[in-house]
């Protein structure tokens, strides 16, 4: 299994949450549903590069480029099931 | 039950934000609701109540949104609080919850937290009509048992489910809580918990329509170069709307109250009271009823980008660039409602979580040109530039007003720029931010929050305006010893031409008003301003709105037929000693910067007194404000000159 973290994934790729450093980046993230498990998938950037949208779901978040280093990511997680 | 406890039932609304709870709200109480000072977007708690089954009356309080109970930022600390002082408490409160269907599963989580504080629940599933567009499916009936609550699927976009919710809470008052079988509740509280009533509860379709509309939209609305050049022509269209169109119903106003207030002094006997009416009261208040239309459109505007989601995405465009100064991609939300009014702006800076991002942005918001300047600016430019003057076959008008916008919001993110420095701060700073998805808007919010924001300008801003055109007209219209008989004796002794016009000037010299602005001339001179602009600078220290009646009101005493209008006096105003005209460039250009820059409105120190917690804050800001003004007019004015 492949992993890496959440700002190094480009742009379309689906990735699974698999650990978030910051505990209050942690707490934000699973406010809005995004917790270690989720599959999220990185929809665009913003016009200057950072930040960027996650889909996840049915709904849209969006993550500053800093924060996403400190997201850790399953890649590939259809393949790995 | 009794009467007596039905009488006390309190409707209690949460929800995450944007999951509709103020459409319900509004369904509900239609106008019937306690409009606070200055309405917002929902950071304060509103209050309203609703006839239910035409016989009880039911009150009902809107909470601002929350995602949790463990609150991360102030305005979810407000309803959070609010939730946890009505936990001990006997009284008959009902919680509804009112969760986005299309974010089911954290609202689980939310129902579950919620109904640990032990009082009775119903949850409405909202935005039904976007879940039956992406093909999700829920079991309404199982989600309800498993939970413990009843639960009504709605549209409160459409007022669809309404009458539904209204049966559920008649049954409440009537019989209680519904009961439930202990054996089939959830009781522990937690994400797994809720992942797993999710996936019993809902099918979902992943290439869900309302979904994909979002991202398509986004696409264009956010792209690097679309998406800017979408954004710059919205605010151009907001920038005609507002200087443009809205010139035609003003006319009607302006004629309306010419017309008005000559009707008035004929049919008033001739007086002191005729002449306060119509040269104090209703020269001051047209003053500013003549900018309803620019106000409502501005809020007009404001309200459409926020219900449709597309404040959101200003927001996350615009995040890297601010955060180069110290805000956050939030604060462009704040900032784009002071150019509406920095009150309720300075309200939805508690949106932002970092405290230090959340004080700059208070700081700098006023710098923001707000409606109230409107009216000044108008005036002003109208003054001292031709109407039919154009460069680059662009109106020159146009030009120098929406320079005067482009100027504030450059002052505004170098001051934070510098502020950040100076504020210390440990707090880590995140864009974490849901992107909601794009919806047709719900044009009756969007009318009731006008209207309701127009209500309270006008209250406020009569108010004080009533009450300072009185003032003010006691006070040029009399003066100390016997002065002001001696000049009405001097002229009506003599026949000369123009005699009024010049015997209204020296009175209002002698006048207690005109004392108080020469005693302020001698500072303000080198900013090219006279006595009379100083006595409308101190009129209109408590609400800068106030200049335009002061001058209103300076310039039509004496004036018999009031036939005039304001800007004609104003422009053939001179100065008795030397002959040359009062409101020369350099003068208009200097009044201009002052009004951009200067913290003359009350309300907006207050505000800052109470979201800072302290008097700090507001003082640093009305002395840096206070010289800002003075030292820009005073360079304007000398290189004008």
């Amino acid at each position: 299994m492949a992993y890496s973290t959440l700002d190094q994934i480009k742009k379309g790729e689906v990735v699974r949450i698999e650990q978030i450093q910051s505990e209050d980046l942690a707490t934000q993230l699973q406010h809005l549903g995004c917790v270690p498990g989720v599959s999220i998938k990185l929809e665009r950037k913003a016009p200057l590069g950072d930040p960027l949208i996650f889909r996840l779901d049915q709904s849209f978040i969006s993550v500053r480029l800093n924060d996403a280093k400190n997201i850790q990511v399953q890649l590939n997680p259809k393949a790995a099931k | 039950m009794s009467t007596a406890e039905k009488e006390n039932l309190r409707i209690v609304l949460v929800g995450n934000p944007n999951s509709g709870k103020t459409s319900l709200f509004n369904n509900l109480t239609g106008l019937r609701q306690q409009v606070g000072n200055f309405p917002g977007v929902t950071v304060e708690k509103k209050r309203g109540n609703f006839i239910l089954n035409e016989k009880d009356e039911v009150e009902i309080i809107d909470l601002p949104g929350l995602y949790s109970l463990s609150p991360k930022s102030e305005d979810e600390e407000v309803s959070v609080n609010f939730l946890e002082s009505i936990k001990n408490k006997c009284q008959n409160n009902l919680i509804i919850l009112v969760a986005d269907t299309m974010s089911l599963k954290r609202n689980i989580l939310l129902a579950k937290q919620i109904t640990a504080l032990g009082k009775p629940m119903i949850m409405v599933l909202n935005m039904m009509d976007l879940a039956q567009k992406n093909q999700m499916k829920v079991d309404v009936d199982g989600l309800s048992i498993a939970l413990g609550m009843p639960i009504v699927a709605m549209n409160a976009r459409i007022g669809k489910g309404n009458d539904q919710l209204k049966i559920e809470i008649a049954h409440f008052l009537d019989n209680g809580a519904r009961e439930f079988t202990d054996e089939k509740k959830q009781k522990v509280v937690n994400l797994e918990d809720a992942n797993v009533l999710y996936d019993r509860f809902v099918q979902e379709n992943i290439q869900g329509k309302a979904t994909e509309r979002t991202s398509k939209l986004d696409h264009v609305l956010t792209h690097p170069v679309y998406g800017v050049l979408v954004f710059l022509f919205i605010l151009f269209l907001i920038f005609q709307a507002i200087f443009s169109w809205s010139t035609i119903p003003m006319d009607w106003i302006e004629n309306g109250f010419m017309v008005f207030g000559n009707w008035i002094s004929t049919i008033l006997p001739k007086g002191v009271l005729n002449d306060l009416l119509v040269d104090g009261v209703i020269a001051g208040l047209g003053g500013i009823i003549i900018f309803i239309p620019q106000i409502a459109l501005l809020f007009f505007f404001i309200g459409l980008m926020e219900d449709t989601g597309y404040l959101s995405r200003v927001s996350f465009m615009m995040d890297k660039l601010l955060r180069g100064f110290g805000l956050n991609g939030r604060s462009i939300i704040p900032m784009m409602g002071g150019a509406a009014c920095a009150v309720p702006a300075i309200m939805s800076a508690r949106i932002i979580g970092n405290r230090k991002e959340r004080l700059l942005t208070i700081f700098v918001t006023p710098l923001i040109s707000c409606s109230a300047r409107i009216p000044v600016y108008t005036l002003l430019i109208a003054l001292i530039i031709p109407a039919e003057k154009q460069f680059m076959s662009l109106n020159l008008q146009g030009i120098v007003m929406m320079s005067l916008y482009l100027l504030g919001f450059t002052v505004a993110l170098l001051t934070a720029f510098v502020m950040k420095y100076i504020i210390k701060s440990k707090q880590t700073s995140h864009f974490t931010m849901e992107m909601p998805l794009y919806r047709t808007p719900r044009w009756s919010n969007i009318g009731i929050t006008v209207v309701n924001k127009l209500k309270t300008f006008l209250f406020e801003a009569g108010k004080i305006i009533i009450a300072v055109s009185i003032v003010l007209w006691v006070l040029s219209s009399y003066g100390p010893g016997d002065k002001m008989n001696e000049i009405e004796k001097k002229y009506s002794e003599t026949e000369i031409l123009n005699g009024r016009e010049l015997m209204a000037n020296e009175k209002l010299e002698a006048s207690y008003a005109g004392h108080l602005g020469k005693i302020i001339e001698p500072v303000i001179e080198p900013l090219g301003f006279d006595w009379k602009i100083g006595i409308a600078v101190i009129t209109s220290f408590a609400a800068r709105e106030v200049f335009v009646g002061t001058m209103a009101t300076l310039y039509s005493i004496g004036d018999e037929d009031n036939t005039v209008g304001i800007l004609d006096k104003m422009r053939k105003a001179k100065d008795p000693s030397t002959g040359e005209k009062i409101y020369t460039k350099a003068t208009g250009f200097s009044l201009l910067i002052f009004y951009a820059f200067a913290l003359q409105c009350m309300a907006t120190v207050a505000i800052v007194v109470k979201e800072t917690g302290g008097w700090k804050w507001p003082i640093i800001q009305l002395l840096y404000m206070s010289s800002l003004a003075y030292l820009s007019s005073l360079l304007v004015y000398q290189l004008f000159q």
